[in-house]
């Protein structure tokens, strides 16, 4: 359905549901079902706030000539909020996108993990964690950690469940924060480079101020430092016989330290789109600051598609600026990753993987450790392997214009 | 557009040169370790004769599988070094014994790994245990079935045996041997040229 013909009621509901947030000279406007939100000029913030208080076209039209002095087209400003996507007619026939929210927890049971109190607490198992590796080397995480367990393969699948656990809370408490805020989050499983990983979607933050964004973004790190201070704490206990926990549980809490630390480093790889890197995008005042940084980088070694040209000429002046520098310090990280996948991860993956083939190739159906080689196999392939499909996913989805 | 041109030949040049020379250093330095991983690995052997223990002579050393693990004849018991798993436990007090290839990739590591037999009294295992929390990063204290009586303290290629649990020897063994290997010798021993037999 086009603007010209959206009667006046629907207008003003479809209006109504989206999201207002100023951000300087500008507004970020937002519909919080589809996930899907632009920067626009203060006048169409008047715009949108004077139809979904119920003002008709004319008059909203009447209300941004006074704001901005001239003439504005606002049907021309709506059509290119539906086309968009971000100005959506509820006809009843369900064009909305379909989006599954994660709910259940109300705001006010979340709200009290986010506190001043609570951030307190984040900030002294920071300060704790730190001073404890300081005094302790012992303390600081060895990758030797994961292999915790006699059995070798049993540890290896035990860490890998371990190490998935760890990202899902991680992710979790992101959710959870932007609960206390009052903003549905989703979760999804995407790729970061050649890295598996879970995610929240936390695009809906862009229906709260700035300033409010920063506590959901930070959640996952405080939950990560909240849980290295415990196992930390509990080890030195242990190792200081103050601690009446068993000699396994020590080691479990070793392999612990390492899963969440690994985490910990991982969020602040800036360049991917991270935790740090979402905290920077906010504090630099971006809106999609991975994608122009990309585009950006491939027009710098590449001609660019036409969409792809259209795509980056389309992007905000400020996030073109901040890609500007921005995608050189991606090219840096990027070929950091290299780096590490080519002088660390494969040699490991590479004796891991020989060792597992000689496995399962000497041993017979009958016993444990065959099934247990081919259960770490898997694993291990799954890790492997599965960005690719997963990579094919998302550039389909981008090309849909379903994922931004 | 030939300035356009000539930008972008300038950032693929940059960018292809970097990645080769990444690529070209990491393949130099890590094709060693990824040959050892497949083929094994074998070490000059660093007697010192002034560091406690009595040395041994260092076995061919690649990684080993489960099925293999039967076949497998070392040069001492236990084991200083020789095949094992390709996985290195983590340091720490095992209550259930670890089997030698897995601990000799410790010792491969630059840990100290203590032994003692299933029936030692538990006294004397609280003892160990006490002297291994007071070095988490370096010791695996394990109990080890196959040697009949006391304790045995190993090292990559070093090995001394107690008939009784001795703090102090212990120890001593731990501060000196600790950390000297690590897929390489990592320092040089305090015993003079002489003392090297």
């Amino acid at each position: 359905m086009s603007t010209s013909v959206a009667g006046s009621q629907l207008l003003q509901a479809a209006a109504a549901r989206l999201s207002l947030v100023p951000e300087g000279d500008d507004v970020t406007v937002g519909n919080p079902a589809t996930g899907t939100f632009v920067a626009v000029p203060a006048v169409g913030g008047i715009v949108l706030t004077a139809l979904a208080n119920g003002a008709s076209l004319d008059e909203a039209s009447q209300a941004a000539r006074a704001h901005a002095g001239v003439e504005v087209d606002v049907p021309d400003f709506l059509t290119a909020l539906e086309s968009a996507g971000i100005l959506v007619y509820d006809t009843g026939g369900g064009t909305e996108r379909h989006v599954r929210w994660i709910a259940g927890v109300p705001q006010r049971a979340a709200k009290p993990f986010f506190g001043k109190a609570a951030w307190c607490f984040y900030t002294l198992a920071l300060v704790f964690t730190g001073i404890a590796f300081a005094a302790r080397p012992a303390l600081r995480p060895s990758f030797e950690s994961y292999m915790f367990l006699p059995d070798p393969m049993i540890a290896i699948l035990v860490t890998y469940l371990f190490a998935m656990a760890v990202t899902v809370l991680h992710e979790g408490w992101h959710w959870l924060a932007a609960r206390a805020e009052g903003v549905p989050a989703r979760f999804r499983v995407s790729y970061r480079g050649a890295f598996v990983v879970a995610e929240t979607d936390l695009s809906l933050l862009l229906t709260l101020p700035r300033r409010r964004r920063f506590g959901p973004m930070l959640a996952g790190p405080a939950f990560d430092v909240s849980v290295l201070a415990v196992a930390v704490g509990l080890r030195w206990a242990y190792f200081d016989a103050r601690a009446p926990i068993g000699d396994t549980t020590a080691r479990l809490l070793g392999a612990l330290v390492l899963a969440t630390m690994f985490n910990l480093v991982w969020q602040c790889a800036f360049f991917m789109r991270t935790d740090l890197y979402a905290i920077l995008a906010c504090a630099l005042k971006c809106e999609n600051l991975y994608r122009v940084s990309w585009l950006t980088l491939k027009s710098r070694l590449l001609p660019l598609r036409p969409p792809e040209a259209e795509e980056l000429h389309a992007a905000s002046t400020r996030d073109r600026s901040v890609a500007s520098w921005f995608s050189l310090l991606y090219l840096v990280g990027m070929l950091g990753v290299f780096a590490f996948m080519l002088s660390i991860a494969l040699p490991s993956a590479g004796g891991f993987v020989y060792w597992m083939v000689k496995n399962i190739a000497s041993l017979s159906f009958h016993q444990a450790a065959f099934w247990e080689s081919v259960s770490v196999a898997v694993f291990t392939a799954a890790q492997l392997l599965a960005p690719i499909p997963l990579a094919i996913r998302e550039r389909r989805l981008r090309r849909k214009g379903v994922l931004a | 557009m030939i300035k356009r041109v000539a930008i972008r030949a300038a950032w693929w040049l940059a960018t292809v040169g970097v990645v080769a020379a990444l690529a070209i250093t990491a393949v130099a330095r890590q094709f060693p370790q990824l040959k050892g991983s497949v083929l094994g690995s074998w070490t000059q052997a660093q007697p010192a004769a002034c560091l406690p223990g009595q040395a041994i002579p260092i076995m061919a050393s690649p990684h080993l599988s489960v099925a293999d693990l039967a076949k497998v004849h070392y040069n001492s018991n236990p084991p200083t070094s020789g095949p094992h798993f390709a996985i290195p436990p983590a340091p720490g007090i095992y209550d259930s014994p670890l089997a030698p290839a897995e601990f000799v990739h410790a010792e491969e590591h630059g840990h100290v790994v203590i032994v003692y037999p299933p029936q030692t009294p538990k006294g004397d295992v609280e003892a160990l245990k006490k002297i291994a929390k007071a070095h988490p990063e370096d010791v695996v204290l394990t109990p080890y079935p196959q040697i009949g009586h006391g304790i045995a303290l190993a090292a990559w290629g070093r090995l001394q045996r107690l008939d009784r649990v001795d703090a102090a020897a212990i120890n001593r063994f731990i501060t000196a041997l600790a950390g000297r290997y690590d897929h390489k010798w990592m320092r040089p021993d305090p015993c003079g040229a002489e003392g090297n037999d």
